[in-house]
């Protein structure tokens, strides 16, 4: 049995490189992948070894600050800052009940919006300024370098999904004009032995997402649950970045993508670190069923939403800390 | 009087970027699209000059001998000459068995290079324009004011995707490269009360939108919500815009597609200058996201141009049905 056995892996290569006659093949397995899985790694993705290196560096820094530095730049009503260990329970999940908080710290960074900007000055929701923190040279540099590479890759992934779902080529350009995005610089400690059946790094949940792209990483802890129910992990492909479908994916689709549960528990007895970077459209953009996956047979199954909105929902529901500015 | 009833947007502020305009004009257009589904729009930018010089070409082309114009006879892409009476409209809904149009018409569409591969393909309506000989200028001065009038609605999808609560930009993409056509018409004198002969019978069209060039010669009417027939008042320099069959799937009937007939009784000759245009021809045409819901499913299915055009044009243009069934 290879390494990858079932899961689904496509070559970027000659899409990245913009091989003619690339996209069509490349979306036709994006489009198994995400009816079938709702997972899939990404080879020869053009995001350099030694960019997500540094990216994991800096987030074993990050955390290995003491609690106060970070405590300093503790997460805010816009979801950018330092979320720490056990801060979050994921109630919404449609996975399992969850009531245990997840055993993770994790850093929030945004787009790097500057202090002018209209939508900071408004103070407008999930619009704000970053919150770097103070004594880390560098930090801010690599992390939003990795940022950027992995923002050009969505652009040329967005084009797969419109190709997958029989649209246009360029449909989610508009859409994913200045997209929403958020990189998650997870810190997982080894799970203690004691710690109980229901504890988890990260508790079975959908992302809400419309896509995640999750960095190669050597640490294991990762799960998928497939469609029949049962759990797998995922296979470990040297520099392949795992992409998967959220809650924003659904709704665009019409049910037609997946939105695969997951969940992290470290139990390779060392530190885990992991680099999520989540992506949906423009914040202004409307969140509907895209035109091939709805009819008058085949109405949306759900209503029109917008980023702040979904956003605001959820983070209510999922993160205790910011209880007070949700009320 | 009817210019009470047919609102007048001003379009000046919007084009001049004044703070708050396109909002302004976006409210406007709402109204005019929900209630009346025709507006005037005056200080558009088109300099007088301009449409003048178009309408003298078409009274050119039209003053050309019958041979002259019979070899450019309309061909599938829908471009060249439509002869007198060479079409029915029989997918009308708003009066049944009226007799074929008393116009005559040439169509004009992008002007594509020889060398596109659309062109090349010989796809469907993106053929080559059916240029006269012997008309020195004609081309040029009709490809002019075809540029002129894609720039208009380039800027006025803006204001549509206000009116319907959508980011500005929504319909940049979809409008990028527009499928549009310039309807040359030539309405020669009718006279005597006849009940089912008109120079073009009441019907809506199939455009997102309309713009019919500013008018000195009277003869267009509007067919009013509550049925009754007005004539549309002749505002100096402002263009009269409608919305068609396809404005009403991209809203889910949000937007009206208005009925209105021309019947040219000064005496004299008339001529109109139509220009109708649509999305791009690979763009999916389905109700926008803030028209439909779970309990507002979309009423039409999804279509395409080129799907839709060519079944339009079957039922309705005998002349090239005619040319077909001689093949």
């Amino acid at each position: 049995m290879s390494a990858t056995d079932d899961f689904p892996v496509i070559d970027l290569g000659p899409v990245v490189t913009g091989t003619p006659g690339a996209l069509a093949p490349a979306a036709g397995q994006l489009r198994a992948a995400l009816t079938e899985l709702g997972f899939y790694a990404i080879v020869n993705h053009g995001i350099p070894d030694t960019l997500v290196a540094a990216a994991y560096r800096e987030a074993a820094r990050f955390h290995a600050q003491p609690a106060a530095a970070k405590d300093a730049v503790r997460i805010d009503r816009h979801n950018v800052g330092y979320l720490p260990l056990r801060g979050d329970t994921l109630r919404t999940s449609v996975v399992e009940t969850v009531t245990r908080a997840n055993f993770n710290e994790a850093f929030f960074v945004a787009r790097d919006l500057a202090p002018d900007h209209p939508d900071v000055v408004a103070d407008r929701r999930f619009r704000s300024a970053n919150r770097w923190p103070a004594n880390l040279p560098g930090f801010r540099e690599t992390v939003m370098a990795y940022c950027t590479a992995l923002e050009g890759l969505v652009a040329t992934l967005v084009r797969l999904y419109a190709v997958a779902l029989d649209l246009p080529a360029s449909y989610f350009d508009g859409p994913f004009r200045e997209f929403q995005w958020k990189l998650r610089m997870t810190h997982y400690p080894p799970q203690p032995p004691s710690a109980a059946a229901d504890e988890f790094g990260i508790a079975p949940h959908t992302d809400t997402s419309f896509l995640t792209l999750l960095a190669p990483n050597e640490v294991p802890g990762l799960s998928i649950r497939r469609p029949d129910g049962t759990w797998r992990d995922p296979p470990r492909i040297p520099g392949a970045f795992l992409v998967n479908g959220g809650q924003m994916l659904v709704r665009w689709t019409n049910d037609r993508f997946l939105a695969t549960p997951h969940r992290a528990v470290n139990r390779s007895g060392g530190e885990r670190y992991a680099l999520a970077f989540f992506c949906d459209a423009n914040i202004d953009w409307p969140v509907a069923a895209v035109p091939t996956t709805v009819g008058p047979d085949r109405p949306p199954k759900y209503p029109t939403t917008w980023y702040t909105d979904y956003m605001v929902q959820y983070q209510k529901r999922t993160y205790d800390l910011l209880a007070g500015e949700n009320a | 009087m009817a210019s009470e009833t047919i609102p007048v947007i001003d379009l000046g502020p919007y084009l001049a970027g004044a703070p708050g305009a396109l909002d302004t004009a976006a409210k406007e257009l709402r109204h005019a699209l929900t209630e009346i589904g025709f507006y005037f729009i005056v200080n558009h930018g088109v300099p007088a000059a301009k449409i003048a010089a178009t309408f003298e070409q078409a009274r050119r082309f039209h003053d050309q001998p019958v041979e002259k114009k019979l070899a450019l006879k309309i061909d599938p892409n829908s471009t060249g000459y439509l002869p007198m009476r060479g079409n029915t409209l029989r997918t009308s809904t708003v009066q049944a068995g009226t007799k074929p149009n008393l116009n005559e018409a040439f169509f004009v569409k992008r002007e594509m290079p020889a060398d596109h591969p659309d062109v090349l393909a010989g796809r469907r309506y993106r053929g080559p324009n059916r240029w006269p000989d012997g008309l020195p200028g004609f081309r040029e001065t009709v490809v002019d004011y075809c540029n002129t009038m894609e720039a208009l609605v380039k800027k006025m999808v803006r204001i549509y995707a206000r009116a319907l609560d959508l980011p500005a930009a929504y319909f940049d993409a979809p409008f990028e490269d527009c499928q549009y056509s310039l309807r040359m018409t030539h309405y020669p004198p009718q006279d005597g009360p006849i009940e089912d002969e008109f120079g073009l019978a009441p019907h809506t069209d199939t455009s997102f939108l309309t713009l019919l060039a500013p008018n000195d010669v009277p003869g267009l009417s509007i067919r009013t919500q509550d049925g009754r027939w007005i004539e549309a008042p002749a505002i100096p320099d402002a263009y009269v815009v409608n919305g068609g069959q396809m404005l009403q799937r991209w809203t889910n009937d949000v937007f009206l597609a208005t009925p209105h007939r021309a019947i040219n009784r000064t005496g004299g000759e008339r001529y109109a200058l139509p220009f109708f245009c649509d999305s791009n021809i690979d763009w999916p045409i389905a109700a926008v996201p803030t028209t439909v819901g779970p309990d507002r499913p979309p009423k039409y299915p999804t279509t395409y141009y080129s799907d839709y055009m060519a079944w339009y044009q079957k039922r309705n243009y005998d002349v090239l049905n005619e040319a077909r069934a001689a093949d």
